[in-house]
């Protein structure tokens, strides 16, 4: 299984969970942030992602006791064979309706913008086909494609960010914690689809190649979303107020369309953000579409993951299909985030189970 | 031979990256730079005054010669109606990415021009930073003039609205598309920039004032500089006053700094507006210059002197818009309901009576820097 100029090294782990954790969401996050909150939406941003470093880092810790395992294998050794089928069946069907999704969210988005007249189902199979193409050559070629755009993606957040500042406007941002401290956490479930994506580290432990070295770059991998996602909705509300921010569909780009670019030799800075935007939801869908792949594959316990890559294609292109309008899949996407959030979750007592279960001495790594 | 079959099935996705579906030549386009908007004479309906460029007039030393836009009138319902029948007209399909201005009417802003606005919102493809400025008269009439300077009034009078706004204080760039939008969503009052035609050309100064998205009233040159202050847009400019003859009758400054802040201030019961105004100036014209005094012996007596001048400009434009309009020019109703959260979810509905009853806590600073080349 190990070929060792395909290992991953451990700066592409930072880049591998920063491009499966900024993806599609980028364009939404302020609304979703500022809608049951307000501008609360700001702390809760930065307070989910805390929590999101929180587990990233447990599943880190979990991963690296079973170095030549990924979560396909190892939780049989920790909660039994059927209950570790069971939950791989689940990372299964999980990891499927997520890609679906973000293929959705995407093409809908993408179509809205730019391509107005292209018919959504082109749009889909378009991305996908791509994605399947990427894919094909293994976790190692999605880590290098990532190397390439995540520079250019944080480069454009970076620069809407600092052109927006022109117009922010701390007094925007004022009543924060208006009602306290506590009502802010009511937007975190909303919040935690935005960060999902790191459960890659369930996975990618068995290919890097200094796995004693995992955690802090896990923890750099983390931070980048955190002060990115932190930034832009922070600005975004300073920019438009809370009140405007959660009733624009996609703020975000919103924000672009308000650039004046200084000079004003660019009067449209939005399509410039879409189109490197493209190439976040891009590395997303890989990854995921990587990761329910891989996981149906091990659920068989084969080793060549391959073929199901083809096998998952029409799946993920029904499950993207599915939602008959922009409402359904939000309400879809928000029910799938709390299932990511029970998977992260249970890396927890996964790993505490497997702590005392090692010190009982019944097994070891 | 599972490789080739794979890439054979990759090879007929090309087709479909060419994107063929939204392809259009830029030639097929036409381009929108002015939007006016007239109450149309029959009822219900609007007049829509598109203003098309011609690109040909734009490019080379050609161009020079030929008319720059071409104006169609349209009459409709809603404003996508109105772009539907404009394809009637016209052998290209409108295209909103270069409007430069939206112009309303003046009968049209009175009935109210809310009705329009949401597409301007909604269409993803309207620019955000297009200028948004009501028309005293007809709408179509400013887009009709022919500007000696531009090959296209709307690009002349955004021009005027985007880069002068910056120089003199009586033009002002309220808001852009995306700025209306906030306050749309708000229901806050909006203050609009005056356009005003006078044969071939137009005269921008001066503002609308707007409630419930309706127009109930204008400012005039004076009133727009002191609501400016208020808002704290301003940032360059002059202002002149008049002092007495050992002063130098009339000093006029040439403002290049100026900082605004507006707080609210809730005492007891009572909404008290908190402004405070820096303003950093050289001198720039002395109308009975070169006398015995030198300047810097005088130098406090003017700042004094323009202190006054400027609470007095915005003193008056304070009352004007409370008592006379009874509206909000200032975005005060957002400053309340950031600062108060509490007292304005409670009190919002009758913002109308608590806005006429706040009252002005006004500080001016002048502070005069260098007095230009001359020293007495």
């Amino acid at each position: 299984m190990k070929n060792n100029q395909d290992l991953l090294s451990s700066i592409q782990i930072t880049i591998l969970i920063s491009s499966s954790i900024i993806g599609v969401l980028v364009l939404t996050l302020p609304r979703i942030a500022t809608e049951t909150v307000r501008v609360d939406g700001v702390f809760a941003t930065f307070a989910s992602g805390i929590i999101a470093l929180f587990f990233a880092v447990v599943i880190a810790i979990l991963s690296r006791r079973y170095p030549n395992e990924t979560v396909m294998e190892y939780p049989k050794h920790i909660i039994g064979k059927i209950p570790a089928k069971i939950f791989g069946l689940f990372l299964v069907l999980y990891t499927v309706l997520v890609s679906g999704i973000i293929l959705r969210t995407f093409s809908d988005a993408l179509k809205a913008i730019i391509l107005e007249r292209t018919p959504l189902e082109v749009i889909m199979l378009t991305m996908l086909f791509t994605t399947i193409y990427l894919i094909l050559n293994g976790i190692s070629s999605i880590a290098k494609i990532c190397e390439g755009f995540l520079p250019l993606v944080v480069f454009a957040l970076v620069l809407l960010l600092m052109l927006s500042f022109r117009d922010f406007d701390i007094e925007e941002l004022r009543p924060m914690f208006a009602r306290g401290f506590l009502p802010a956490f009511k937007a975190l479930p909303n919040i935690t689809l935005a960060y999902l994506g790191f459960e890659i580290l369930y996975f990618i432990v068995p290919f890097t190649n200094k796995p004693q070295k995992l955690i802090p770059y896990t923890v750099l991998g983390i931070l980048i979303p955190i002060v990115i996602y932190t930034a832009l909705v922070g600005i975004t509300v300073g920019v438009f107020g809370e009140k405007p921010t959660k009733m624009l569909m996609y703020p975000t780009l919103n924000l672009a369309r308000q650039i004046a670019f200084p000079g004003a030799f660019a009067e449209r800075f939005d399509i410039f953000f879409a189109i490197i935007w493209i190439l976040a939801a891009f590395t997303t869908l890989s990854i995921f579409y990587y990761m329910a792949s891989f996981s149906l594959t091990h659920l068989f316990g084969l080793r060549n993951y391959r073929p199901f890559i083809l096998i998952l294609l029409p799946i993920i292109y029904l499950v993207g299909i599915l939602p008959q309008n922009i409402f359904q899949i939000e309400t879809f996407s928000s029910y799938i985030s709390y299932a990511g959030a029970i998977f992260v979750f249970l890396s927890l007592p996964m790993l505490l189970v497997s702590i005392v279960k090692r010190k009982g001495g019944k097994q070891s790594g | 031979m599972a490789k080739k079959l794979i890439l054979l099935l990759l090879v007929p996705t090309l087709f479909l990256l060419t994107s063929c579906w939204d392809r259009r030549d830029i030639e097929d386009n036409a381009f929108v730079l002015g939007i006016g908007i007239d109450k149309a004479k029959t009822d219900d309906n609007i007049r829509v005054t598109f203003q098309i460029a011609l690109p040909p007039a734009f490019g080379g030393e050609n161009g020079g010669q030929q008319e720059g836009t071409w104006s169609i009138d349209i009459v409709a319902k809603d404003i996508y109606g109105a772009t539907a029948k404009l394809l009637g007209d016209i052998d290209r399909v409108p295209n909103f990415q270069h409007l430069q201005v939206l112009l309303f009417g003046e009968e049209f802003a009175r009935d109210g021009i809310d009705e329009v606005l949401d597409f301007f919102f909604r269409a993803p493809k309207v620019r955000y930073r297009t200028s948004v400025a009501v028309v005293e008269g007809e709408a179509y009439k400013a887009l009709e003039v022919k500007p000696k300077t531009a090959k296209a009034s709307a690009v002349y009078i955004s021009q005027i609205i985007n880069e002068n706004s910056g120089q003199s204080l009586a033009i002002a760039e309220f808001y852009t598309i995306g700025g209306l939008f906030q306050n749309y969503v708000r229901k806050s009052p909006i203050t609009l920039t005056k356009v005003v035609p006078i044969k071939d050309k137009v005269s921008i100064g001066g503002a609308g004032a707007f409630k419930d998205s309706k127009l109930v009233g204008w400012y005039d040159l004076e009133e727009t500089k002191g609501i400016r202050w208020i808002r704290g847009d301003v940032k360059s400019g002059e202002i002149g006053v008049d002092v007495s003859p050992e002063l130098g009758e009339r000093v006029v400054l040439d403002i290049f700094n100026t900082d605004s802040s507006l707080k609210p201030e809730l005492r007891g019961n009572r909404l008290i507006a908190k402004n405070k105004i820096t303003v950093e100036g050289d001198i720039i014209e002395i109308q009975k210059s070169f006398r015995e005094n030198e300047s810097s012996k005088l130098i406090q007596q003017w700042e004094k002197a323009f202190e006054k001048e400027i609470k007095d400009i915005v003193e008056h434009a304070f009352l004007k818009s409370r008592d006379e309009l009874g509206v909000d020019s200032f975005d005060f109703d957002r400053k309340v309901s950031n600062y108060y959260q509490n007292y304005w979810d409670q009190n919002k509905n009758d913002w109308d009576s608590i806005f006429r009853n706040i009252e002005l806590d006004l500080t001016v600073e002048v502070k005069i820097r260098r007095v230009g080349e001359v020293k007495y």
